[in-house]
């Protein structure tokens, strides 16, 4: 059996269970709705323009906080193996900022930088970038010697040295750390907009939805957000199987 | 072109130190190739990283003719040299631009010819054999036009019939190119067929005990091997090895 015949017996597995448990009513179907009524929440989803809207400040924040998060974090984990100083000024921070759970952030983020969107954009920036910076950090510390070696000895500058040899052999690394990132970040980003203030979210339509006891709307939402993070896993995956084709090879 | 003049290295180990190699001394000219032949952990790749200023030595001195003298050198395993994110025309040119070279493009595509990878010169290294990635290696490294070209073991990942095409082939291009070249190798053969002269090193502590001056002729082929000099020297730098396992 190939790989997406079985991917979709499980999913149609999934929902014969769903329909199962509203049919025998074995929760509440004000808990579990019938999956028609999600089926009808969804398309009236889809075809509403709100709902463009909610999707669209949701990956705007995700897609600013990550960008950041990437744009300091590179360098970060680059400069923590090229310098012994940058590495022990950081290493502790970032140990620590990863050891609290980053919605912990989210209420002193909105104290300092408002309800808007640029709390949400720092806490996604900063745990984003936590990962980002160690992933390359490992990237760094795993290049070959002998590819490093060769550099030196033909004459490579420092510059050509991280341009030609280490930003491309760190990728592998790097690349797992963007998938870790991106997850982190979505989840951080649909939490932070469970909080109040916001306008525009999905974290704010989720929240929206279970007060007022919308479950269809509910179920609906969320499978929108499996959707769309499936889809930013997959383009990152073509994206990695096209810009970085030497990665496991 | 180098001179290498009472050169001894030791590493730090748990007892203090461990002697790698012990007052070494020979010379290369240019357009000379010079086999190190030796057992394993006789220090030859040791040896080998010091002339290219990778490893710090104990004792002794490194003596190059000039201090701008070019060196290249190709590591034992090319699949963990060579870049696999860039194309072989690629690193290749690279390779030619960061050694100054006035036109790289031309100077690579030259390269690529000589070592028949213009057909291939658009894949990746992971996409060729052991013997190809070997071959792009020391294009990559050739095309900076060495004074000091540097092998290490380059040709032990691959079978004897590559290694056979290969050794022939590499030989005459590093004639045409007069570059010096030390080559190290644990095979009689390779050296003999390979180089002009054979330094043969004892084990460890790694010491000149033996050097041979190559008799056969310098356009060699597949043939040398059925030669009674090459098959009598064979003989003698085996049973030498032979005697530094026993």
């Amino acid at each position: 059996m190939n790989k997406w015949r079985l991917e979709m017996l499980i999913v149609i597995g999934v929902f014969l269970v769903w329909w199962l448990v509203f049919t025998l009513k074995l929760v509440s179907p004000l808990l579990v709705p019938h999956p028609g009524l999600v089926a009808k929440s969804m398309f009236a989803l889809l075809f509403s323009a709100k709902t463009y809207l909610e999707i669209g400040a949701t990956l705007y924040r995700f897609g600013a906080g990550l960008f950041l998060g990437i744009f300091f974090g590179l360098p970060l984990g680059l400069s923590m193996e090229l310098f012994s100083l940058v590495y022990r000024a950081v290493i502790f921070w970032i140990d620590f900022v990863r050891s609290i759970p980053a919605t912990a952030f989210i209420p002193w983020s909105i104290l300092i930088f408002g309800v808007g969107s640029n709390s949400k954009i720092f806490v996604i920036a900063l745990f984003s970038g936590a990962y980002f910076a160690l992933s390359t950090w490992y990237g760094v510390k795993a290049i070959s010697p002998g590819r490093l070696q060769v550099a030196t000895l033909h004459g490579f500058s420092l510059w050509q040295k991280i341009i030609h040899v280490i930003i491309p052999e760190t990728i592998a690394h790097t690349v797992s750390g963007l998938r870790s990132a991106i997850t982190v970040a979505l989840v951080i980003c649909v939490a932070a907009e469970m909080f109040v203030g916001t306008k525009y979210g999905l974290g704010k339509v989720l929240i929206n939805s279970q007060i007022t006891y919308e479950t269809a709307t509910l179920y609906a939402w969320i499978i929108m957000i499996g959707l769309i993070g499936l889809g930013i896993n997959k383009a990152t995956l073509i994206l990695e199987r096209r810009y970085v084709h030497w990665v496991g090879k | 072109m180098i001179s290498v003049c009472n050169l001894s290295i030791a590493k730090p180990n748990k007892q203090g130190s461990h002697q790698i190699i012990e007052r070494v001394d020979f010379d290369v000219m240019k357009g000379e190739i010079v086999a190190i032949l030796g057992p394993n952990g006789s220090g030859k790749s040791t040896l080998l990283k010091a002339l290219a200023g990778l490893q710090t030595v104990t004792s002794g001195q490194i003596i190059l003719l000039s201090k701008d003298l070019k060196i290249g050198m190709v590591f034992q395993n090319a699949s963990q040299s060579l870049y696999p994110w860039y194309s072989i025309k690629k690193q290749i040119c690279m390779f030619a631009k960061i050694s100054g070279c006035k036109s790289p493009e031309l100077s690579a595509k030259k390269m690529v010819d000589l070592f028949g990878l213009g057909s291939m010169d658009h894949l990746f290294p992971y996409q060729l054999s052991g013997g190809l990635m070997q071959l792009v290696a020391m294009a990559r490294t050739m095309v900076t036009k060495p004074d000091l070209l540097l092998l290490d073991e380059p040709f032990s990942s691959l079978d004897y019939f590559t290694t056979m095409r290969l050794l022939f082939k590499v030989r005459n291009i590093i004639k045409q190119e007069k570059s010096a070249t030390i080559f190290v190798t644990h095979s009689p053969e390779e050296a003999l067929l390979f180089a002009d002269r054979i330094l043969l090193l004892s084990k460890s502590p790694g010491k000149i005990v033996g050097e041979v001056d190559v008799k056969l002729k310098s356009e060699r082929s597949q043939e040398c091997v059925l030669d009674g000099y090459f098959v009598e020297q064979k003989q003698k730098l085996l049973s030498q090895l032979v005697g530094f396992i026993a």
